[in-house]
């Protein structure tokens, strides 16, 4: 349930269930202290993920500092979208809200899978990921790939986009026991080096290399 | 055409490469020159005046993305392949690694190219290094006795040796006048340099103070020359030469001011960093003090009339009397090339870098008893010998001029004799080298030397500097002369007879070889 309220600084905002999703006193000055603070992550390529839409105060402030990227803001309560859009304006292609609600249907969801197919940095605001942190932080593991599940669904959604290094040239890691963290040294192992190609040999083994 | 070259080492190699870049440049007409560097060494862009477009490998964003756990798996190969993607689009006609190391090996398997020099493949199973001088690389770091510059140069099939020539900004130009006009008036202006990012090639900070304060025979500026993050600790060298009533001035700045500046001191004294080889694209003279790991051999300073010390026992190098011969030394090599003092400097050896006729680089020797080091050196120039003289032939590539000196210039100092295949045999029997590999190599000397009959300035040069006997190669010249002088022209014989009667006050010439060359140049004529 939405309900709206004025900041102390004027500006009008919304909670969710009787929780706040951003600063009820200062929440653009709080987006740019955010900002400030993630900055150099978000700068570093063209596709950034946020992780919480909230009040969208955040959003705005990332895309007006830096016009040229490309924000896509996971979402896990699909009910915020519309006031949080009043926030936000129309900034079709700049801003992709992908929203659900759970992570199966995330899953699902073309627009998060396609997420993977380029380079891109993960940000949390955690102001707005507060009522329910776990599914945030799956969403997180997903798309960071660092998980033998994860690292599956990762190479699984690269295939679909006919990505390269996808599902078929890594081997299957499921049924390890526990969260495992993968790193390029594990999936060197688990690469199927007669399904890649010779230019993705070359990097993964320059990877690896950097690696030493 | 177009060339790519792949140098993805530190700054001091990407300036060893320079003369090689500049030979690429100027192969064939049109020549479009692509070099890929570290992202941290954007600022090179600047120097090179030759390269028509450089790209950026980032390796610290990709190892740091690798390392971090919060970072996308995947996010550095996509970055990888985006950026290899964006070169094979350029469509390359050749490609070069002068990094020979894996990680270049495998960029460069990717890096599209009609024609690959170097290390490059997909894989371990298939890493080859094409191009002998390339794979001549790939020894044990003792059995190159080669200056990377050269073999570089060699391995794009130019021969003979190039300076590192570099740009300057002309911000920088104004920048270097400017804080040298406020503080100097017109003495000698010394620069020190170091610090290094690799701390075991660092001397302890007091030695620079004790040397520094030796120099003195001329009114001297020292002037401390430091990176930014350097800052702090060279204030506190300053301050210390301050104490002890050195004129004493901290200069910091960036690679390319740090290019103006010492194109306008008089001498810099430097450990192994990248700022040496800035510093050979000028004239002053450079004193480097080579420790911890440091090849002079190979990454020495690569220009004429420099000092090296490679320095093998500090605490001898380091006592109170050292530092004032090394001090003395400096001065009298700065005020006419003196070696006196730097003939009996201990706990270091001593090599001055020379030049000869823009084909020669080497290290020679100028302290200690040489006999039982280049006895070692010899053998293993033999072995080093014959295993190029099997590379030459199958590269076409001519023996490095320089090797060829150092060998000559080691036999004449121990064996006293030049070039004789009886010796070379019994070498040979010690070594792996195939006898008719040195017979090769040793064909080539005689052509290297003999061909040089048309420049007696550089034997005049050579038996200056060294005390050559020079029984032997005078009757190299002899043996040249009675067979090949139909080929030499009567304006070039009048000038060699007018160098021979001029000659006459070098003293330790044989005087019979002169007399019998200019009896048979007379004849000739």
């Amino acid at each position: 349930m939405i309900e709206f309220t004025t900041a102390r600084e004027g500006q009008r905002i919304f909670k969710w269930s009787g929780r706040l999703l951003c600063s009820s006193i200062a929440p653009q000055k709080e987006a740019k202290k955010w900002l400030e603070n993630h900055k150099a992550r978000i700068q570093k390529y063209q596709n950034v993920v946020i992780m919480g839409l909230g009040n969208g105060f955040h959003v705005l402030e990332t895309i007006q500092a830096l016009r040229n990227r490309k924000l896509h803001v996971i979402n896990f309560c699909p009910e915020i979208l519309v006031p949080a859009l009043s926030t936000i304006g129309n900034r079709e292609g700049q801003i992709i809200i992908i929203s659900a609600s759970n992570i199966e249907e995330l899953k699902r969801t073309e627009k998060f899978r396609a997420i993977l197919q380029n380079p891109f940095s993960v940000v949390d605001f955690p102001p707005a990921m507060g009522f329910d942190i776990n599914l945030y932080a799956k969403a997180k593991e997903l798309l960071l790939g660092r998980t033998s599940e994860s690292l599956s669904f990762y190479a699984e959604a690269r295939a679909q986009f006919g990505s390269s290094f996808a599902l078929n040239e890594i081997k299957e890691t499921r049924g390890q026991s526990g969260v495992q963290l993968v790193d390029l040294k594990q999936m060197r192992q688990n690469t199927r080096w007669d399904q890649v190609s010779e230019i993705d040999s070359c990097v993964i083994h320059a990877l690896g290399e950097l690696t030493k | 055409m177009r060339v790519m070259a792949v140098c993805l080492l530190r700054i001091g190699d990407i300036l060893m490469c320079a003369p090689a870049l500049r030979a690429l440049k100027s192969k064939q007409k049109n020549v479009e020159l692509h070099v890929l560097v570290n992202s941290e060494f954007s600022f090179c862009r600047n120097l090179f005046p030759y390269v028509d477009k450089f790209h950026y490998f980032p390796r610290k964003d990709l190892q740091e993305n690798l390392g971090d756990p919060s970072e996308p798996i995947l996010n550095g190969f996509d970055v990888l392949k985006e950026l290899l993607h964006e070169l094979n689009q350029i469509g390359f006609d050749e490609l070069y690694n002068f990094t020979h190391n894996r990680l270049s090996g495998y960029l460069c398997g990717a890096i599209e190219a009609n024609d690959k020099h170097g290390m490059h493949g997909s894989n371990p199973e298939n890493l080859l290094i094409d191009g002998a001088w390339f794979r001549f690389l790939n020894r044990p770091a003792d059995q190159v006795n080669l200056h990377f510059s050269e073999i570089f140069l060699r391995s794009v099939g130019a021969d003979g040796i190039e300076k590192i020539a570099v740009r300057e900004n002309p911000d920088s130009i104004s920048w270097a006048l400017q804080t040298l006009r406020s503080f100097s008036n017109g003495e000698r202006l010394i620069g020190i340099q170091c610090f290094s990012n690799e701390e075991k090639k660092q001397l302890p900070f007091d030695y620079w103070t004790h040397l520094c304060s030796h120099l003195s025979s001329v009114p001297t500026t020292v002037l401390v020359i430091a990176a930014p993050w350097e800052a702090v600790q060279a204030q506190l060298i300053v301050e210390s030469l301050q104490a002890k009533q050195v004129r004493t001035q901290l200069v910091v700045c960036t690679f390319d001011q740090a290019l103006s500046l010492l194109k306008r001191l008089d001498c810099l004294l430097t450990i192994d960093t990248s700022i040496k080889h800035l510093a050979s694209t000028s004239d002053l003279t450079i004193f480097e003090f080579a420790t911890g790991g440091s090849r002079p051999h190979q990454t020495g300073v690569f220009g004429d009339q420099n000092v090296i010390f490679d320095i093998q026992e500090w605490e001898k190098f380091a006592s109170a009397s050292a530092v004032e011969s090394v001090a003395k030394g400096i001065e009298m090599f700065l005020q006419n090339q003196e070696l006196l003092f730097l003939r009996n400097i201990q706990g270091a050896i001593v090599y001055r870098t020379r030049v000869i006729n823009q084909t020669t680089w080497f290290l020679e020797q100028v302290n200690g008893s040489r006999m039982s080091q280049v006895g070692i050196q010899l053998l293993s120039h033999v072995k080093q010998i014959g295993e190029i003289a099997s590379l030459d032939a199958e590269s076409e590539a001519f023996l490095p001029s320089s090797l060829a000196f150092s060998i000559a210039n080691e036999f004449q100092n121990c064996l006293e004799g030049f070039f004789k295949l009886d010796q070379l045999k019994e070498l040979q029997n010690e070594s792996h080298a195939t006898l008719s590999s040195i017979k090769r190599a040793h064909d080539n000397l005689v052509r290297l030397f003999t061909g040089r009959i048309h420049s007696l300035d550089w034997i005049e040069e050579s038996q200056k500097n060294t005390h050559f006997d020079l029984s032997s190669i005078e009757r190299e010249i002899l043996t040249h002369f009675s067979s090949k002088s139909d080929v030499v022209g009567i304006t070039e014989l009048r000038k060699i007879q007018e160098k021979l009667n001029r000659s006459y006050r070098f003293e330790s010439w044989n005087l019979k070889f002169i007399r019998t060359l200019k009896n048979h140049i007379t004849e000739k004529i």
